[in-house]
């Protein structure tokens, strides 16, 4: 799988495979495997209007986008154009985008042909992709297993070959989760770094978009596209012209990857097998491995859910029923209620930094120990989630729930970005190893993502 | 859904916050972040804030895509309905 974005784009410019085939062959599959695996729950009814479109500026030898042909799935909470941004919730069921959100005209732009819109977790509020209100997602990779969440629904159809690449959003692991789940690359690009207009908030000082592939290459490729600064957005970072794809390198020679023994204390002895034995490779690939020290890691979920459901609380107050769509309370599911809940109450009795305050000064301390492993190495290495998934349908505690998110957390407190490679494998399910960069170090992190993909 | 499971709904969320509390003792006071990079300010490595000129040009791009301006220069958000 290491190669298969890059074959496919030179397929396309060579003219082996039309643009109208990869859409057709992709809409084929899709109604074949979607029925079992439920990644998607709308289509594109003008893909293949479009796939003529940029076949025709192919054929007349017209310059065209980085994307030229490829096909695109979105996550189900970021605005397209005349299709559906349900948040996979009863709220906005019959919810029609009247805009394209900045990544989709980005999108667009490069050429690439939105197939879809993928399910997820209602509201992005879930680990599981179990909370739809289109019903759950399958994993393709180990069948009758949740795909993780909340970006579901992408990491599934790129797992299952149903589009060459999707969009997700990531506030607390939800690309990197399921990516891991998924045996899919993933990557939660740093804080500001992408474009977040047009993007349904959940939390919206954690929410960043970002991309899903079959391969790092895809995954840098569209990164590149979405990412850059957009002036009409208040929390931008003023990074122009950024290229990955073109840098990608196999070798870690002169690299500090940092690990820590906190991770080992977290994670399913099985996952830190398999861990452990990429660590090794990045090893004999040339990377110095150095320890770090996060003696407080784990103090960043209990501080991460409190802030995120006083933001989404804020969030969802739009969501009254006068304006468009449904009244939220009376429509959502149990965890999207909790979520609003846990914030109301939390608004309620904010007195003295109990409880938000509070929350907000352990962001800085999970935020300052990051920075300061961050300044010895250059990525930091580890498991994604700590646990395997566990299988469909099967109920499971609210805080067994949460804790799939230990170690994805803390990136997304800290503002830095991070990606998943798939690992290996426990019992057949896949384990996805997580790099963590520094603000703006999504190049090293790429450069550790391409050399374990080649040797894996 | 029903009044008693609202109610257990209302009770888990409640139980999350406390657990919050407890899991935050003993760890220092320091100050808060809002936003991930707000701290570092990496849009300006000299960590000084926006001259004057780029606030007045962000406030031009921000008041372009507003729905409505009053005379006054303030922004004018939708009059709802049952106002009138």
């Amino acid at each position: 799988m290491d190669e298969v974005t890059r074959g496919k784009l030179e397929a396309i410019r060579q003219g082996e495979l039309s643009v109208v085939e990869n859409v057709q062959r992709m809409l084929e599959r899709i109604a074949k495997l979607n029925p079992k695996i439920n990644a998607f729950i709308e289509l594109n009814p003008d893909a293949l209007a479009q796939a003529e479109a940029v076949e025709r500026r192919l054929r007349r030898g017209e310059k065209v986008g980085k994307l030229a042909g490829l096909t695109v799935g979105v996550k189900s909470n970021i605005n397209v154009l005349g299709l559906r941004a349900t948040c996979a919730s009863k709220t906005l069921e019959d919810y029609i985008a009247t805009y394209d959100a900045e990544v989709i005209k980005r999108v667009r732009a490069a050429g690439g042909i939105i197939i879809g819109m993928t399910n997820m977790d209602e509201f992005a509020c879930g680990s599981s992709g179990e909370t739809s209100a289109f019903g759950a997602t399958d994993n393709p990779a180990a069948p009758g297993h949740i795909p993780g969440g909340s970006s579901s629904g992408s990491a599934a159809a790129i797992a299952a070959g149903m589009c060459d690449l999707c969009l997700g959003s990531d506030t607390g692991g939800s690309i990197r989760n399921p990516a891991s789940h998924c045996g899919v690359v993933g990557v939660k690009p740093t804080y500001g770094l992408v474009p977040r207009q047009g993007l349904i908030d959940l939390a919206m000082s954690l929410d960043q978009i970002g991309p899903f592939a079959p391969d790092v290459y895809g995954a840098a490729l569209l990164l590149e596209v979405i990412a850059g600064f957009n002036p009409n957005e208040c929390v931008m970072l003023d990074a122009k012209g950024v290229s990955y794809a073109d840098e990608l390198q196999t070798d870690l020679k002169g690299m500090r990857v940092g690990i820590s023994p906190k991770f080992r204390e977290l994670t399913d002895p099985k996952i830190m097998e398999v861990i452990d034995s990429a660590i090794k490779k990045l090893q004999d690939l040339g990377a110095e491995i150095v320890e770090v020290e996060l003696p407080h890691l784990e103090k960043g979920l209990p501080a991460y859910y409190l802030i995120m459901s006083v933001e989404f609380f804020s969030a969802t107050r739009k969501f009254d029923g006068r304006k468009y769509g449904k009244r939220i309370e009376d429509v959502c599911g149990d965890e999207v209620l909790r979520r609003i809940l846990r914030g109301r109450h939390i608004s309620r009795k904010e007195y003295r930094g109990k409880y938000y305050q509070r929350a907000l000064q352990v962001r800085t301390i999970i935020r300052e120990e990051l920075m300061t492993a961050l300044e010895k190495v250059d990525v930091i290495v580890g498991p994604t989630v700590p646990k395997l998934p566990h299988k469909m349908g099967e109920k499971i505690s609210v805080s067994a729930m949460y804790a799939y998110d230990y170690l994805t957390i803390p990136a997304n407190l800290a503002g830095i970005c991070g990606g998943v490679v798939k690992a290996g494998e426990v019992d057949g399910i896949p384990v996805g190893l997580q790099v963590q960069g520094k603000v703006l170090g999504e190049e090293e992190v790429f450069r550790v993502l391409r050399s374990y993909e080649a040797v894996a | 859904m029903s009044e008693q499971r609202q109610k257990e709904i209302e009770l888990s969320a409640e139980e999350i916050v406390e657990s919050f509390v407890k899991a935050a003792e003993g760890l220092p006071s320091e100050r808060e972040t809002y936003y991930g990079h707000e701290a570092c300010n990496i849009m300006r490595p000299d960590g000084q804030p926006s001259p004057d000129e780029e606030r007045a040009d962000f406030r031009k791009q921000f008041l372009a895509i507003t729905p409505g301006v009053d005379e006054h220069g303030n922004l004018r958000v939708e009059v709802a309905r049952w106002t009138r």
